[in-house]
């Protein structure tokens, strides 16, 4: 490796990046085109989306949720007069892991390919009201409103868990 | 109170010809990656004696995966490294693979092999930008990092997220490749295979890198192996050893991995050798991509959320970008493992050489002979 | 001269310690407490020349921590698991300092969450627990969830 021998014009090669394009992009205007859909990956595991007419509220998800972010929520009663569950996942907790996708027997929840949620507070709010107030806001009960774009998920074919 | 800036500026002024004081490189230093921290006393820049300070990271991993069903404790595995995670999840499935004494279908092990390339060249770029940052060349460690985003992307395609992949489950892994992911990763391998030219002109062959980092942190051949270093650090000091070659796992035994030596055993051998190493692991991806065969890519193991380990013990170590992962899984016949124990490989550089390089070192070499290293902290805490 | 692991398991047999043949590349040896220095001495000796990991598991239904000594050969590329069995009531064990310097961050680690004593290792303070003072955190009668609740109020779901 020879050091030190290089041309007094060197500086001068930079000016060829002038012309070249920025290698970043202006988010969200513009995005990379990267895989064959728009946006992120085809499989990517992002918020959950669930048919809650095929969600049978077994339960699956919560036991082997391993953060213990799912919390299964009655929200009604059947003919027999049994508890109707469906399954509320706290952001706060989820690592996206998507293991609750693959152990579901109905195949109902999904992920989708949405990631930006937001949240907005109240500027009134004390600290501990607003710690309080985004902790709430964070549990969200997965349903359709997110299944136009469904990323990771497991069909009946090749099921991994379960 | 003891820790407390007024103690310590009390202690500064006690000695008040400023002859010794304590100088807390890290957790918040610029120079210091990770969370992690030397108590280095120094006689103006010259350190004299130092003491880690490691713990500001512990989160309890061992104890948290006792806790926790077999399965699950892949969501955790890979926080263990953030730059490398890989390694992780395919030492703990090996490790349980082996207590199970079941053998993976070979599809999976080259999926296994193809994702722990491309964690070890993502990891790689990632040292490489922080010695060209610790030594004060931005550019590099720029151009480093956007390159490495590419890798991220085709992660993000195989596995469905960028960092913590969560790719390897026991018996296998939980997805095959996608239409035109082989085209997409041998196009960013040529351009990575491009970009080492540029690498070289920024970082390898400046001036800068070559004054800063000759003959500093040596370590001889014989040390390196009493001292417990592995991976790169290792081979740099002219020791042809590889976990790859010596007790191969996943794919490797069917490839052609050529172990990479060098003489020297400084600091620049060792930034030089990883870049060697860079390029022979795009070589082996290459290797893999066209030797990989059709087939299954999960071994059957039942219900794995109500899987059962038999009793037993296992050691799997798995040669990641920094050297020797390893795990130590027993299990006591139940449904969550007894204990695992996880064996970083940064610890030997961290802390033991740490204290035979260090004194007698200047306060600005500590940074660039920690990334030299590769020292990651998150794998000594765990 | 590269041994096999045949002729490994023979020549530690005739040292008459108990050798279990685990996996390829892997043996696991028991070991007695008094006997362990120079088990580790002849292990050395034959090429077994990196210590790549020293771990504890707490057995509490048998009363005794194990320590396990991973001892790697670079010649004869064979694992061995050096396993020790301490009792828990008076977990003491000779320091290997003298033979693997690195192996004093694995006994103080070791010492910092098993509370297990390695006599002869002169500095055995804390490395990652700060103003520590319950029982060690990774004995299995630590209890981490009653510990959350007590130290930071945390409810506890289920």
């Amino acid at each position: 490796m020879s050091l030190g021998d290089k041309s007094v014009y060197s500086p001068l090669t930079n000016l060829k990046n002038l012309f070249k394009k920025p290698i970043t992009v202006k988010y969200p205007k513009e995005i990379l085109k990267v895989f064959p859909k728009d946006g992120v990956s085809p499989i990517y595991r992002g918020l959950h989306t669930n048919d809650l007419n095929k969600c049978i509220g077994c339960g699956m998800c919560q036991r082997i949720c391993p953060f213990d972010a799912i919390e299964m929520k009655v929200i009604g009663e059947n003919e027999q007069g049994r508890a109707i569950k469906k399954p509320v996942v706290d952001y706060g907790r989820c690592s996206f892991c998507g293991f609750c996708v693959d152990v579901c027997p109905t195949n109902s929840l999904k992920m989708s390919r949405h990631y930006i949620y937001k949240v907005k507070t109240v500027k009134s709010m004390s600290a501990k009201e607003e710690v309080e107030h985004i902790k709430q806001k964070f549990k969200l009960m997965p349903d359709e409103s997110l299944g136009d774009d469904i990323g990771y998920n497991t069909g009946k074919a090749k099921k991994i868990l379960g | 109170m003891m820790d407390s800036p007024s103690y310590m500026l009390s202690k500064i002024a006690e000695k008040d010809n400023l002859t010794v004081y304590e100088l807390f490189f890290g957790p918040n230093h610029p120079g210091m990656h990770g969370n992690f921290g030397y108590v280095l006393e120094m006689i103006g820049t010259e350190i004299v004696k130092v003491r880690p300070n490691a713990g500001h990271l512990h989160r309890g991993f061992e104890k948290l995966m006792e806790q926790k069903l077999w399965v699950q404790n892949i969501a955790l595995v890979p926080r263990i490294c953030v730059a490398d995670p890989d390694p992780n999840e395919v030492a703990y499935c090996t490790a349980i693979e082996k207590i199970l004494r079941v053998d993976i279908p070979d599809r999976a092990k080259f999926l296994r092999t193809i994702t722990l390339e491309m964690s070890r060249l993502s990891s790689f770029l990632m040292g490489m930008g922080a010695l060209a940052a610790a030594v004060g060349l931005y550019t590099a460690m720029n151009i480093m990092t956007a390159d490495r985003d590419l890798i991220l992307d085709l992660f993000e395609w195989l596995t469905g997220a960028r960092v913590y992949h969560m790719f390897s489950i026991p018996g296998g892994v939980r997805n095959d490749l996608a239409d035109g992911f082989v085209e997409r990763l041998y196009k960013v391998l040529d351009h990575l295979e491009k970009r080492l030219i540029e690498y070289d002109k920024l970082l390898f062959e400046n001036p800068i890198i070559h004054k800063r980092l000759k003959g500093l942190g040596y370590v001889s051949k014989e040390d390196a192996v009493k001292y417990g270093l592995t991976g790169p650090n290792l081979r740099a000091s002219g020791n042809p050893y590889d976990v790859r070659v010596d007790d191969p796992y996943a794919a490797y035994p069917y490839l052609d991995v050529r172990v990479i030596t060098q003489e020297g055993g400084d600091a620049l051998t060792r930034a030089i050798q990883i870049r060697l190493e860079f390029e022979e692991t795009i070589n082996l991806i290459r290797r893999a991509l066209k030797t990989m065969p059709e087939g299954e890519i999960r071994l059957n193991l039942g219900n794995l959320s109500a899987l059962k380990v038999p009793k037993g013990e296992a050691y799997a170590k798995v040669e990641s970008s920094k050297g020797e992962f390893g795990y130590y899984v027993v299990s006591d016949g139940g449904m969550k493992p007894y204990r695992v124990a996880v064996r970083g490989p940064s610890l030997p550089a961290g802390l033991l050489l740490a204290q035979k390089h260090l004194p007698k070192m200047k306060i600005d070499d500590v940074a660039a002979w920690m990334a030299s290293l590769a020292i990651c902290p998150p794998d000594i805490d765990k | 001269m590269k041994l096999d692991k045949e002729s490994i398991i023979e020549l530690l047999n005739q040292k008459g310690v108990e050798v279990l043949d685990l996996y390829p590349n892997q043996i696991s040896v028991n070991i007695k407490k008094d006997n362990l220095l120079n088990h580790l001495v002849f292990l050395r000796s034959i090429g077994f020349d990196h210590l790549s990991f020293i771990n504890a598991v707490d057995f509490i239904d048998e009363g005794e921590f194990e320590l396990v000594y991973h001892v790697w050969s670079y010649t004869h590329k064979i694992h061995v698991l050096n396993k020790v069995r301490i009792s828990r009531n008076n977990p003491v064990i000779p320091t290997i300092v003298n033979l693997w310097e690195q192996a004093q961050f694995y006994e103080q680690e070791i010492h910092e969450f098993f509370g297990i004593i390695f006599e002869g290792n002169k500095d055995l303070s804390p490395l990652f627990l700060e103003n520590w003072v319950d029982i060690p955190p990774l004995r299995k009668d630590f209890d981490t969830k009653e510990f959350s609740v007590r130290l930071f109020g945390a409810e506890i779901r289920r």
